[in-house]
This record gives C-alpha cells, structure tokens and sequence, in this order.
C-alpha cells in the first residue's frame, strides 16, 4: 500500500474560553490516500469545520500532526503553509467566497496570480465549460444565482491542478437537485483530475457516495 | 433598551471605526478654532496697541503749524473738569555718534507732567525734570543708545512766515538741539505715544515743554490739545459731550489762540494784524459783514518801480479800502518817490514784483498805474504800520541786512535807499486800489494784511467780541477730533485675520472634511450588516437614519471641543509664527499677541461642529436615499450606476492642448490668470479621465490575464468615486500648492521701465522736513549742491498731508490715508506707471494724471491711488468717495478716479498740489520725492544724495526695493498660503494611511480568502500597498501636470524665477509621507491572523 498522502495522527484542537478550555477535537487520526473521496459528517458544532481547516493548513492543531507526503505541517511556516494552500490543496467554502469585483473567469484565475503563470487562461475556460458556465465567463458575482457562484468556486479550487480537494458543505445553500449536481460534477473531477476529496456534508446521500464516510461526535472521529 | 442606549452602547462597541472620524473632526475644530482665535488676537492686539499709543486721551486738537496759547488746555480743564494737556508735536531727525547714525521721522514731543497724566500707566517718569530728554526703547534700540548718551535733535524751525512764500527767508529751515538722554520709556509710559492708526512702533523723543518752546521761539505757545473723558460708556453721552467739548473751545480760544492780535499805532488807531503777516480768509470775509467801517490794508513787496529810465528798487506798495475812488489802474505816490523817479501827476509808472510759484519759484511779473496824486511823506494816509511785520525785513537796521528770502540784489540799493530806510523805514512809497492790490497779490495764505480800527469807534474788547461771535475755532485750524473711538473702530475694522487664516488654511480643513465624509462612509458600509438586520425586523429607515445621525453629531461636538483647546495651540503656533520668522511680513510688527475669549471658543466649536455634522448629514443623507428592499437585499457593494462620458474629457483637453500649443495666448505675466484657468481645466480634464480608465478595469479584462497590477487596478476600480474623490483632493491640493508657489510676485530690480510699479524712476525718498526748494531748478540744484548730471524733470516732488498709512503694511482699516500732492503734468509728460482701472472721463485724456486737475464740482477732489489700496486698505472701488476735513475742518470729497498697477505710492492717494494747497494752505514744501536716473542712465549715488538732505531727514530707499517691500506682504501671504496648503495636502497623503486601514478591515474578508487561496503575506501586502501607490501616484501626477500648465507663463518668460527648488521639496515630501503611510497602515493592517475571518465563517 502506498503511504498516504495526508495523515493526522493524535490530533487535537483546544479553545482557551476564559479560565476553561473547549476540547473541539480530540486524539483524531485519519489518512487519505490519492484519488480518495472520504466524507466527514456530524452534528452542528462538532467541530467538522476545525478538522477540515486543520487538515488543510488553515488552522493550527493544538496536539498532534497534519502530515501531507510525508512531511509535517506543523513545522511549516506561514510562507511554506501559503505555499502549500496554493499548490497542493483547493478549498471550497461553504459560502462561494468570490470577489465582487472580479468576473467569474477573473476569481478562477484568482489563484495563479500568485504564481506569474500566465497560461492558465485556457485551464480556467476548461473549468468553466466543466462546470458548465462557459457563456457566463465575464459575469460577475452580482450577476450569478448562488449555485452558479459555487460552481465558479469549485473551478477556483481546481484551477492550480491540488491534489486535494476540501470541501466544506459545498452543497450547502443547494436544493437536492443541484446537491447532487454539485457531487456528481466533484467525483468526475475526482475520476478526471486524480484528486482526493474530503468532503463535510450533514447530508447521508452525499456521503454515501464517497469511499469513506467518518463521523465526527463529540471531537472524536469514528469510521 | 431605547435609543438613545443603542446609540451610546454602539459609539462605545464601534469606537475603535469612530476614532479616525474624532480625529478628522479635532483637525478640522483645530484649525477653524486657531483661524477664529488668530483673527480675535490680531484685533486685540491692535486694540491693546491702540491703548498703549493712546494711554487715556479719547479727544485731540492738532493744529500743525498753527500755535495756540498753552494754556488753553486749563481753560477747557476747567471749564469741562477733565484732564487735559497742551503739547508740542513736531517731526525731527536724531542723530548719534556725532551725526554717523541717523532716525528719521521721530515725533519730538514738547511735554508737560499733565501730559504723563493721560499716559497708560497715568504717571509721570521717575525723576522727570525740567531738562529731562526721554526716548522710547525702538528709538534707543535704532540708534544703540542708553540713558546719559548725548544726541542732536534736528526740527523744522517753526515760522511766522509759510516757508514756500517768497517772503519767507530760505536760511534755517531746520535747526539742532544738542540734549543727553535721561530716561528710556517702556510701553505704559507712553512710549508708542502716536496719532497714526498704525501697529508700527513710532520713534519718540519728549522734552520739556517750556524748554522746547523757547528753542522753537514759540514760548507758551502749543500746536497739540489733549482731553480725556473715557468715562464715559453711551453713544449719546459721548455725542453730548463732544459739543460740550466744542462750546468749551469757542469759549476758551483767544485772538492769540487766532493767530490775531490787536495792537493801538502811532494815530492812535487799532490795528488787527497777525503774525503770520496775512490775515486768514474768515477774517476777510468778517470785514465785508461786520468791519464796514475798518479800514482793510493788503501791503506788499515790490521789487522796482520805473518809470521811464528811471527806477527805485525794493518799496512796499500798500493799498486801502477807504480809497474807493482810486481806479485800479491808479496809483498814489509820495513825494520821495516822485522826486526819485521824477515822476508827476499823470505819468505812467511800472511795478515789477514776485508772485509765489510751487516751491519757492518765483515769477516775475509787472503792473502799470498812472499816477493819480502825489502826497507828502508824512501824509496821515501813509504809516509805517500800513506795512506787516516780514521776518527778515522788519528787524533790519540797514537795508543791507535785508534777509526776506527774496533774492535781492544788494548792489542796487543805493545810500538814499539806505537813508529812507532809516528815515522811514517801512513806509509805503505807493498806494494802490485795495481791488487790485488782492487781485494781483492774493495767495493761499491770505489777502489782507491788517485791518484799521478808529479808536474812538473801536475798542479791542468790542473788536475781539465780533470775531469770536461770527468766527469759529475750526477757521482757524482749531477743532477736535474723536480720536480714541476712532482709533479703535479702525484697529477694529482692518483685515479680517480670522477669515484670512481660514482661507489660508482652506486645505488642511478641506482634506479634514473628505477625511471625515470617507470615513463615516466607510463606517456606515462596515455597520451595513447591521443596518440590513434591522431593517428587516422592521426599523423604519428613519430610526437607522436619525441613530447614525445622533452618533455622528456626539463624536462631532466632543471632537469639536477637543479641537477647540487644541485651537489654541495652533492659534499660539500662529501668532509665534507671525512675530518670530519671515511671516512676520505680513503683518509689520512683532507686537501681537494671542488673545483667547470663551465667545471665540464657542464660535469655532459651534461652526466646526456644523461644518463637521453638516459633512456627515449630507453623506448620510445620500447613503440612506435607497429604498428599503434594495438596502436588505442588495450587497453594499453595489456598483455605481454613474458612468462618465467621453465628451466632456475630450472637450476639456483638447482646449487646453489648442491653446498651450497653438501660441493663441502669449507666455507673458499679463495672461497669468488665463494659464492658471488653463491648468484648472486640464485638472478637471485629467480626472475625467481618471474616472473614464476607472471605469473601464471595473469591467472584465480582455487579456484574461490577472496580475498584482491589474488586481491593484480593479480594487481601485472596486469604488470608483471613491478612488477618484482621494485622486482629486491629492490632484486639487498639488494643483493649487505649486501654481500659488509659481504666481508669487517677483519686480525686476533695474527696471527702468516707465510702465512698472517704480514708473522708471531710481529711488523714493521721503523727508521729515518739507523741501521747500524746486530740486529741478538751478537755484534748487544750488541749495542742496546736486550738481548738473540730472535731467530738467530729474525729480518729481510731492506735497504731504498727513493721514494713515493705507497700504498693506497698515492692519488697521484706515478712513483717512495720507495725501500726496502732486503736479499732474510731472508724470503725465513721462506716461510714467500703469493705470489698472480709469473712471469713464479720465479714460478721455491724453493721459489719467491730468484728470486730476479736472473739475468734479464743489468740494469733490479726484484723486488716484494704488489699487490694492483701495480695494483692500480702503475696503472701497473706483467712483467711490473719502470725507476728509480741510484746514477749517470743512468737508470735502476725494473722489477716486483712477487705480494703479503695484505702484510706489501704495499707502497714500494722490491728488492736485494746487488742490492741497488751496484745503491745507499751510502745507509748503515737498517731503516726498522720486529721484530719477541721471543724464548717463545710472542711478545716483545713494550716499551721496543721503547726504545733501541730511538736515531734512531725509530716508532713500531704491524704488524697486519699496516694492518688494509691498510685494514681500502678498508674497509673505502666499507663503503661509503654500505652508498651510503643503501641510493640507501631505494630511490628505496620511489620509490615504488611514484609508488603507479603514479598506483593509472591510475587506478583510477578501483578503482572508486570498491567504486561504495562498497568497502569502507579501503577496497581499503588494496588493494594498500597490492599489493605494495608483492613487497616490495619479493624484500627484494630475495635479502636477495642470500645476505646470499653469505656470507655462513664467517657465518661458522666467524659468529662473520658477520655484523648482521648494515644489520638488513639496513633491518629494508627499510622496515620501504618503508612500510611508501607505506602507506603515498596509503592514499594520495585516498584523494578526488575517486567516481567523474565514475560519470563522
């Protein structure tokens, strides 16, 4: 078997609240080998959110390590860490988190700017057909329903080839008809792109689609 | 919960947003409050001078050269019960160091101890005797002397005679006092002692009265009378008072006080005569009305009579009223006469006299009579008192001893012109008709020598009595002005510091004003949230409103307040500023001082407070104009629907591009104002256009390529009356800074140019005592040993009236400015200065300076002065009229017919000699004089021409050196404008610093996703620093450009004179304070873990 290619051992998250302390999570262990959709699911305020910023960079944990192709994320620094968010992972909010200003080609390409990859054009426009908003290239944000928002999101996320695709209640603000869109279009990107998701959703049906399905209660996770 | 509890628990959750609003506010209230504190200091200032100059005097009579009898002052003392005093009030020259340092136009006040009575402190000095000599500390400080030092003290020599009559001996104009000074007086003890509403220090000297008057051969004589009531608080009392004042002074003036006496003659007859030889007009006029029965002499003169070949040299001819059947070709001779010139009944004979030119000129002219009879010598017709006391002649032994200030020839006076001296003396050779006596010798002096009185008709009291009956005191020079009222209504009404300063200091508040209405914007957006909750719970818009309202007007007044005592020490920079460093050429004095009053306080708190609010009620008021449903549905960054258009732009730029490079308009100083208006157009051109380019990265890129620069470029565009609101104010702000920089007043320092404000000529001279001489004529050139290198028309002299200086040297608005006297063909042959604006029917002559000998109607005199004189120390406009009092304290007009362009008489009006002349017949002789280039082009010699009028005090200054004196107070002005301006401007550059802070926190979500994206920490920091660098770098390049448009007139004509130096400093400064700025508040924005906000989504 091949090493995994993101692995948390004994991870813990603790929130200092005056004198106490809140145990968000608590001795997780989870690893996520290439091209695997895991699902993570729980109730509201079990702290799905902190694991998923935790295994994406976006957070620190209190105990334990993130360790992505072998190497610790903890002992990276904020330029590293940066670095990482831009070349290895893609995240998609819950809410679309695009920039008004910007055109829906423009927020795809938002993530190369970073890299002075000029070439990317073409990638964003295959995205967009992807996604299927091909003709919506130069609307803007305003101009957009919520789920074609979240569909430009998804094509940002992709837009710098990650190996790992996060997604934080992605279908979260969706109807189950476009729920089901949404995850259809993520396992062909998943089949298409050889990229491993890890996907929250309160929803058993989009979880049940995915390799594994974890369920986070009380801080601790269980298969 | 309530209102008002919403209202203080947000100001108390969001005052870290509501900090930067209070300290836009406090900038603002400083500075409106400092300009209002400037403005009442000033005036308090002037005030206070006046005090100290004034101590208690509230009323004076100043008779110049007319004396009165001292004790006129116990006459009114005791009539009125007030303190009084009489002084002597004469211009001199001090010299030290045996005659090596010189003070020009000193006052030498002649002084009693009553006169230290009305002093500010109201004592006399410590130890002041009767050989006492005191001076003030800038007397003492001019000339570097202390208590013990000797000086000479060079004064007018008073004199019966008006020196500018032929009469009048030319010998000892002025003569000198040698004294040791004994005290220094400070400020209480009337050492600022002076009649001229003026901030300027006077130089003083005091002595003895009685001392001073017997140097001056005026023993118990005065020219000065001074009351103090200031007890007095109504207007109606104090009106009731002045003609209680005036009713005391009818009452009190003698005939001496007149300048008349009485004396009895040989004939036992009374004669009115006065010893000023000629006898004033009134009393002229009093003997048709109320003489009858007098006898009017007008005696004269004359230098040769002839007949035939025959002639007698140097007779006076009288003429008599009585002689009414004399025709006035006929002429009575004596018998002496007639033997000398053998001249009988019927024969014709000639008079050849001198008649008064301007300047000691005289003009030879000639009657003949046919003589009528011939009587004895003795005749009881003919009396030596026929003929007046003329100094220089009277008191002759010999006629060789003759000194009248005629020139007379010695060598024709022959022994028996000698014995009739000693025989007769002053006898009269001839009488003539009185009619044609006045006709050929009237002057402005007078036309009547004396008046016969029968004895047995006539007493000197029933003589007296008729006099003081039908005359008044201010026929004779003796009338009352008000003048600490005055004095303190025009300290009170000069230039307006508070809106000056308020002017000046127009940038700082502007870029206070944009701060405050940004950054409540800002704070309005980042509480949208807020906003759209409430309203759909159902808060009508009006509650939202009226909160945000309330909110801002707390933060307004408490800020206000803040300012408000922060006011005072930017109204203490100020007054330091205006005192101690080169502003102080704005003002002329290091005498003022900061004043604070609680009204002042509350005034700049009430208008910073209103100006503030009123910013943030119109924001407010905008903000709140969309409907309900749109504010709760629609995300607050809603793109503005304004679009500009091309056209405007284009129309903008193409006229100014036509005319800089089309040569429509020449690159001369004359089109300043069209280039400045040229570089405002291409200002507003250039940010149409900005706002077109902003515009257009607002919409989506054609080059699908994104970079920091273009992401820089669309966050500009994110806002776009945003970005173009700082673009403009940085624009606007640089515009203005460096074309005032680049307008500032340079004059050419050899002009030779007639046009200019120097009119060609090479100096400007003023003297403390008149010339009396015609400098352009052999005789004048002679007296003062000048020597023969000057043109015919060399100089050019001007009579003065005394009055307040009117230019912009002066902070008090002055009613009444100097008055020059001037012959208008002296300038009008040269076309010397250039006239700005020319009243309709001075426009119609060969040149304005001969309407000033035109005829506006009774008592209205044209008059031209400076223009900015008159717009700006007179507060008045071409057409428009001064009342001035003459001689007899009856009005007239001066009316304004004429302006000049930044000319050297800034200060003074000029009007007619003749006409000052006939209004103040005592003023003689020319104490101011424009000295003109030698036959060879150069200037004269400075010391030179110093040292030849050393006895008149004379002050030379070079021509162009007086007007960029004048020019020093607009430029100084213009200085402050561009200090205060710079420092408004670089505030707006730390505005952007604080921008940058506010647009980070709102955006911090954005930029929260870009770190998740994996834009590092200096990818972000590029991106902000890099949008607000376009900002910065737009607004300056705009604002720079158009500055340089602007300024194309004196970039072609005098790059030299351009102000490279200070701009680039200007520029640099922005850019370096605006780029730290933005900067420091980019990397302060981005402290923290910028990630928290969208983990915590």
């Amino acid at each position: 078997m091949n090493a995994p290619l993101l692995e948390l051992k004994q991870v813990g998250k603790i929130y200092p609240q005056g004198e106490d302390q809140l145990q968000v999570l608590d001795n997780i262990n989870l690893s996520l080998q290439t091209g695997e959709a895991i699902a993570i699911s729980g109730p509201s305020g079990s702290g799905k959110s902190t694991l998923l910023n935790i295994a994406s960079g976006l957070d620190v944990a209190s105990s334990g390590q993130v360790i992505f192709q072998g190497s610790d994320l903890s002992h990276y620094d904020d330029e590293k860490l940066a670095s990482f968010r831009l070349n290895q992972i893609g995240f998609i909010f819950q809410s679309h988190h695009l920039l008004q200003q910007c055109s829906a080609l423009e927020n795809i390409l938002m993530p190369t700017i970073p890299l002075k990859n000029s070439n990317n054009s073409a990638r964003a426009l295959e995205l967009l057909e992807i996604v299927g908003l091909k003709d919506r290239s130069n609307h803007f944000p305003a101009q957009l329903s919520g789920g074609e928002c979240q569909r430009v999101a998804i094509a940002r996320a992709l837009i710098n080839a990650p190996k790992i695709l996060f997604a934080d209640e992605p279908t979260g603000s969706l109807d189950s008809k476009r729920s089901m869109e949404m995850l259809q279009l993520l396992l062909s990107l998943k089949q298409s792109q050889d990229t491993s998701i890890v996907l929250v959703t309160h929803s058993d049906e989009c979880a049940k689609h995915m390799d594994k399905t974890y369920t986070l209660e009380l801080g601790r996770l269980q298969s | 919960m309530n209102k008002t509890r919403f209202i203080l628990k947000s100001l108390r959750y969001y005052y870290k947003i509501h900090i930067p609003h209070f300290l836009g506010v406090l900038l603002c209230a400083t500075i409106l409050t400092g300009a209002l504190l400037v403005g009442y200091s000033v005036k308090e200032s002037l005030r206070e001078i006046t005090q100290t100059r004034l101590g208690h005097i509230t009323h004076i009579l100043n008779s110049g050269d007319h004396f009165f009898e001292s004790k006129l002052a116990n006459k009114l003392k005791a009539k009125l019960h007030i303190p009084t005093s009489s002084s002597l009030l004469l211009n001199g020259v001090v010299a030290s160091q045996g005659g090596r340092k010189r003070a020009h136009y000193v006052q030498i006040n002649g002084v009693r101890d009553d006169f230290w009575k009305l002093s500010p402190k109201r004592t006399v000095p410590a130890d002041w005797q009767k050989d006492s000599v005191a001076i003030n500390e800038a007397l003492a400080n001019y000339l570097g002397l202390k208590c013990d030092d000797e000086v000479i003290i060079r004064i007018e020599k008073p004199s019966a005679l008006p020196k500018d009559t032929p009469l009048s001996s030319d010998s000892e104009v002025t003569f000198g006092i040698n004294v040791k000074i004994t005290h220094i007086l400070s400020q209480g003890e009337f050492a600022r002692f002076s009649l001229k509403s003026d901030q300027t220090i006077p130089f003083n000297v005091f002595l003895n009265h009685d001392f001073l008057a017997r140097e001056i051969e005026k023993p118990e004589q005065a020219n000065l009378l001074l009351i103090s009531q200031d007890k007095l608080e109504q207007q109606d009392e104090k009106k009731s008072f002045s003609l209680q004042l005036l009713n005391a002074l009818e009452q009190s003036i003698s005939l001496a006080d007149r300048g008349l006496e009485i004396k009895g003659d040989s004939n036992g007859q009374l004669s009115l005569q006065s010893p000023n030889v000629f006898l004033p007009e009134v009393i002229e006029q009093l003997s048709h009305d109320h003489f009858q029965k007098s006898e009017q002499i007008f005696t004269y003169f004359v230098n040769q009579i002839t007949s035939g070949d025959k002639s007698c040299p140097y007779s006076f001819i009288s003429s008599l009223s009585s002689l009414s059947q004399l025709g006035d070709n006929e002429i009575i001779i004596n018998e002496w006469l007639a033997h000398d010139l053998t001249a009988e009944v019927g024969d014709e004979i000639t008079l050849n006299y001198y008649t008064l030119g301007d300047y000691r000129e005289l003009n030879i002219s000639k009657q003949s009579f046919t003589v009528k009879k011939i009587i004895s010598n003795n005749d009881p017709v003919l009396s030596r008192e026929l003929t007046p006391h003329y100094p220089g002649l009277s008191d002759s032994e010999n006629c060789s001893d003759w000194d009248p200030g005629l020139p007379v020839n010695t060598d024709l006076i022959r022994d028996k012109d000698e014995k009739y001296w000693d025989d007769y003396h002053s006898l009269p050779k001839g009488i003539i008709s009185l009619n044609q006596a006045q006709k050929l010798w009237r002057n402005r002096f007078g036309a009547l020598s004396s008046l016969k009185f029968s004895s047995t008709a006539w007493t000197p009291k029933t003589i007296e009595h008729i006099i003081i009956k039908h005359t008044k005191a201010s026929d004779f020079n003796l009338s009352f002005n008000v003048l600490k009222s005055q004095a303190i209504e025009e300290s009170q009404g000069g230039v307006d510091f508070s809106g000056l300063f308020i002017g000046l200091s127009f940038f700082i508040i502007a870029s206070a004003l944009c701060l405050i209405a940004l950054l409540f914007v800002f704070s309005r957006q980042f509480r949208s949230k807020e906003s759209r909750l409430l309203l759909s719970i159902g808060f009508p818009k009006k509650w939202l409103l009226t909160s945000a309202l309330y909110e801002g007007l707390f933060i307004s007044v408490l800020a206000s307040m803040g300012g408000s005592c922060l006011g005072i020490l930017y109204c203490e920079f100020i007054i330091y500023a205006l005192t101690h460093t080169s502003w102080q050429g704005a003002v002329g004095t290091a005498n003022l001082q900061s004043y604070y009053s609680p009204q002042t306080l509350i005034l700049g708190i009430s208008i910073s407070t209103m100006v503030s609010f009123g910013t943030i009620y119109f924001i407010t008021k905008k903000l709140n104009a969309k409907k309900v449903a749109q504010k709760i549905i629609l995300s607050p960054l809603k793109m503005t629907e304004q679009k500009p258009t091309l056209l405007p732009t284009i129309l903008c730029l193409g006229i100014v591009y036509v005319i800089v490079f089309s040569g429509m308009a020449q690159y001369g100083q004359e089109n300043s104002a069209l280039f400045f208006g040229v570089g405002a157009l291409h200002l507003v051109g250039l940010l149409l256009l900005t706002w077109i380019l902003l515009r257009k990265y607002s919409t989506p890129l054609k080059e699908n390529h994104l970079s920091f620069s273009s992401l820089g470029l669309k966050s500009c565009a994110r806002r776009p009356l945003h970005s173009l609101a700082i673009i403009a104010s940085l624009a606007i702000g640089v515009f203005l800074v460096i074309s005032v920089a680049s307008h500032q007043k340079k004059h050419s320092r050899h002009s030779l140019d007639r046009a200019s404000g120097t009119g060609g000529f090479a100096y400007y001279a003023e003297s403390a005592i008149p010339i009396f001489h015609n400098l352009n004529s052999k005789e004048g050139r002679y007296a003062f040993s000048l020597g023969e290198n000057f043109h015919d028309d060399s100089f050019v002299q001007l009579s003065v009236k005394d009055g307040d200086d009117a230019s912009c040297l002066n902070l008090n608005r002055v009613s009444q400015p100097r008055l020059l006297g001037l012959k208008s063909e002296s300038l009008a042959h040269l076309d010397a200065f250039t006239f700005s604006q020319v009243h309709d029917k001075a426009s119609e002559l060969s040149s304005p300076w001969l309407a000033l000998d035109s005829d506006l109607g009774e008592r209205i005199i044209p008059a031209i002065g400076d223009a900015a004189v008159i717009q700006w120390g007179l507060g008045k406009k071409i057409g428009d009229e001064l009342t001035y009092k003459d001689a007899k304290g009856q009005e007239f007009h001066i009316k304004l017919i004429a302006s000049l362009e930044s000319s050297l008489f800034q200060g003074s009006l000029l009007i007619s000699q003749t006409q000052l002349r006939k209004l103040y017949p005592s003023i003689g002789g020319a104490r101011v004089v424009l000295i003109d280039h030698l036959k060879n082009g150069n200037a004269p010699d400075k010391n030179i021409l110093q040292d030849r009028f050393e006895d008149r005090g004379f002050n030379l200054i070079a021509s162009s050196d007086r007007l960029e004196r004048f020019m020093e107070i607009e430029n100084t002005y213009l200085k402050i404008f561009l200090a205060l301006g710079g420092i408004g401007v670089i505030i707006g550059s730390l505005g952007l610093g604080i921008m940058i802070l506010i647009c980070t926190y709102e955006r911090r979500s954005q930029l929260s996703l870009l770190k998740a994206l994996g834009f590092n920490h200096g990818h972000i920091f590029q991106l902000i620093a890099k949008e607000h660098i376009i900002l910065l770098a737009t607004g300056t390049f705009v604002g720079l450009s158009s500055a340089l448009i602007s300024s194309l007139p004196l970039l072609v004509t005098q790059p030299g004179d351009f102000p490279f130096f200070s701009c680039a400093i200007f520029i640099l400064l922005l850019i370096l304070v605006g780029g730290c700025a933005i900067f420091i508040s980019s990397y302060l924005a981005l402290k923290g873990n910028i990630l928290r906000n969208i983990r915590e989504e």
